[in-house]
C-alpha cells in the first residue's frame, strides 16, 4: 500500500465494519479525502438527543499531516469558530506549531492517529471545553461565568439539530447503547485486533 | 508616564481579521514548502569539497575539522533538512547495504532480512495496532527491496518519493517507539518524563529530530549496525565522533553507518574504503 487514498479507504472500510458508537461516518460525493460525520449527541450530556454533521477534510500527505473538522452549522461551543465551524483541537494540530497555549505536545496530531482517536477526542471536548484559549470567546466567557445560560443555549442548539436525525437512524438514550453495543461486536468478530494497551492509550488521550 | 497618549496602530485587529490557526499552519507549511522544494531528499554522491564550500570565509575551527575528516570520509550526500534527517539517512545507508551486490550471499544480509521483517512483530507486541502500521511495514520492507508489489514504488523509488519516504521514515519511528517501550527500564532514566509520554511527543510525530535516546533505541530496535556520528562542532582539538552499537549483537561483526551531524541536522558520510555505489 502506499498512498492517503488507500490509507483512507481502509480506515473507511475498518469503521464500516466495526462502527463507533455515537458516530456515523461516509464519503461526500465519492471522495475518499472528504468525509461527511453524523455525530449522536451523548446521552446523560447537554448534547442528548442531538445529531450534528460534520465535514472531515483529509490533506493529500494523510497521515502524515492532520485532517479538519467543521460542524455543517452554527455550533456554539468554546473551540469552535463561529466564522467556518472548524473545530480547534489540539490532536488536530501537528507538533511544533502552536496555535493553542499551554496545551500538552503529547495530545498533538502525529501519523499513529485515526480518525478513529479524532472522533473520541472530539466527543470528550463538546462536554469538557477547552477555555484557555477559545476559538469562540463568547461562549468561552459564556461556559465560564453563567453555566445556566450556556446550557439553555446548548438545548436550543440540540433541539434544532434534530431536524438533521437521518430517517432511517434511532437515535439512543441510554448510555449503555454507546457501550455494550462496541463490545458485543467486537466479540463476535474473531478478526478484531484488540489489545488493551491500546486501548489504555486510547482512554488516557481521551481523559485529556 | 508621557502625557500624550501612545500612537493609535491604523489597523486594530479585530477578531475577524485574524488568521484562522490553519490559515497560519498552511502559511507556515507553504513557507517550508517552497524553502525544501529544489533539495532532494537523498542527494547524488558528492566531495567534501562541497561542504567545505559552504564555510568558506566561516569559522576556521569548521574548515579545520572538514579537513581532518575528508582524509578518512572523503564523499558525502546530503539529506534533506526537514527535521526526519536522522531516520532517513539511517533508512537510505541501510538499504544500500542491503541493496549492495557484495552483501548479497553474506550471513548479515540473511540477519538483516529476518531482522527488517520481524519489526512488524516488534511493533504489534509494543501496542501498536496491525491495521494501522501495516502500511508503512510494507512500503519500509519494499523500500530494502524486500517485498515488492506491483504498481507500487520499490528501493530508490521509495526515497525519491515524498509519500513512500515519509512512510518508511514513520516506520523506522516507530520502531524506535517500539523499542523505548520494550526496554523502557533502560531508557527512563534519560527520557526526563515517563517513556509512553516520551514516544508519544519526541518520536513518533513526522519532522522531529531524533537526539541520543532516540538514536541509542533506534540500533537496538533494528540490531544490524554500529552508528559513528562525526561532530563538526565549535569545540577545540579535532573533530569527535559519538558511537552507537546495538547491547545484544556482537558489533564488530555489523557494518558501520557513518553520519555528519552539525546542530540539528544529519548527513551521511561514506570512508575511504567503503564500496559506494552510484
Amino acid at each position: 500500500m502506499g498512498s492517503a487514498a488507500q490509507t483512507l479507504q481502509r480506515q473507511l472500510k475498518e469503521l464500516t465494519k466495526n462502527p463507533i458508537p455515537g458516530f456515523r461516518v461516509s464519503l461526500k460525493d465519492d471522495n475518499v479525502f472528504e468525509w461527511e460525520v453524523g455525530i449522536i449527541g451523548p446521552p446523560q450530556t447537554i448534547y442528548e438527543g442531538g445529531y450534528f454533521t460534520a465535514t472531515m477534510k483529509f490533506p493529500n500527505d494523510y497521515p502524515f499531516n492532520p485532517p479538519t473538522f467543521a460542524f455543517s452549522d452554527d455550533f456554539f461551543h468554546p473551540n469552535v469558530y463561529p466564522s467556518d465551524h472548524r473545530i480547534c483541537i489540539s490532536i488536530l494540530h501537528p507538533p511544533g506549531d502552536d496555535p493553542m497555549s499551554g496545551e500538552k505536545a503529547e495530545e498533538r496530531w502525529n501519523p499513529t492517529q485515526s480518525v478513529e482517536s479524532v472522533l473520541i477526542s472530539i466527543i470528550s471536548l463538546l462536554s469538557d471545553p477547552n477555555c484557555s484559549s477559545p476559538a469562540n470567546v463568547d461562549a468561552g466567557v459564556l461556559y465560564r461565568k453563567d453555566r445556566a445560560k450556556y446550557d439553555a443555549k446548548i438545548k436550543e442548539q440540540v433541539e434544532k439539530s434534530k431536524k438533521n436525525i437521518p430517517a432511517d437512524l434511532k437515535i439512543p438514550t441510554k448510555t449503555e447503547d454507546f457501550v455494550l453495543k462496541r463490545i458485543q461486536e467486537e466479540e463476535q468478530d474473531d478478526d478484531f485486533w484488540y489489545d488493551d494497551e491500546a486501548d489504555d492509550i486510547i482512554r488516557s488521550r481521551k481523559r485529556r | 508616564m508621557a502625557s500624550s497618549d501612545p500612537p493609535r496602530d491604523p489597523h486594530p485587529p479585530t477578531t475577524d481579521e485574524r488568521p484562522t490557526d490553519q490559515q497560519i499552519l498552511d502559511y507556515e507549511n507553504s513557507l517550508r514548502a517552497e524553502l525544501l522544494a529544489d533539495a532532494p531528499f537523498v542527494s547524488e554522491l558528492a566531495g567534501l569539497e562541497e561542504l567545505e564550500k559552504e564555510y568558506e570565509g566561516g569559522a576556521e575551527i569548521f574548515r579545520k575539522k572538514l579537513q581532518e575528516l575528508k582524509k578518512d570520509y572523503p564523499i558525502y550526500r546530503s539529506i534533506r533538512k526537514d527535521g526526519n534527517c536522522f531516520y532517513r539517512a539511517f533508512g537510505w545507508r541501510l538499504a544500500e547495504l542491503l541493496w549492495s551486490p557484495s552483501s548479497a550471499s553474506s550471513f548479515w544480509h540473511d540477519t538483516a532480512k529476518a531482522v527488517l521483517i520481524s519489526t512488524r512483530e516488534l511493533l504489534t507486541s509494543s501496542g501498536y495496532e496491525q491495521v494501522m502500521i501495516e502500511d508503512f511495514y510494507d512500503t519500509f520492507l519494499a523500500a530494502m527491496k524486500l517485498r515488492e508489489a506491483p504498481g507500487e514504488p520499490t528501493g530508490l523509488e521509495v526515497f525519491q518519493s515524498e509519500y513512500a519516504s515519509s512512510t518508511t521514515i514513520c516506520h523506522l519511528r516507530l520502531c524506535t517507539g517500539a523499542e523505548l517501550k520494550r526496554s523502557r527500564d533502560l531508557y527512563e532514566g534519560f527520557a526526563e518524563m515517563p517513556i509512553d509520554e516520551f514516544v508519544i511527543k519526541s518520536v513518533e510525530p513526522m519532522a522531529l529530530e531524533a537526539d541520543n535516546l532516540q538514536i541509542s533505541a533506534l540500533v537496538n530496535a533494528i540490531p544490524l549496525v554500529n552508528i559513528r556520528i562525526a561532530n563538526l562542532d565549535t569545540t577545540p582539538g579535532s573533530i569527535n565522533f559519538h558511537e552507537f552499537s546495538p547491547m545484544d549483537a556482537d558489533a564488530k561483526t555489523l557494518p558501520v553507518i557513518t553520519l555528519l551531524f552539525r546542530p540539528g541536522h544529519y548527513d551521511v558520510l561514506y570512508g575511504k574504503n567503503e564500496n559506494v555505489e552510484k
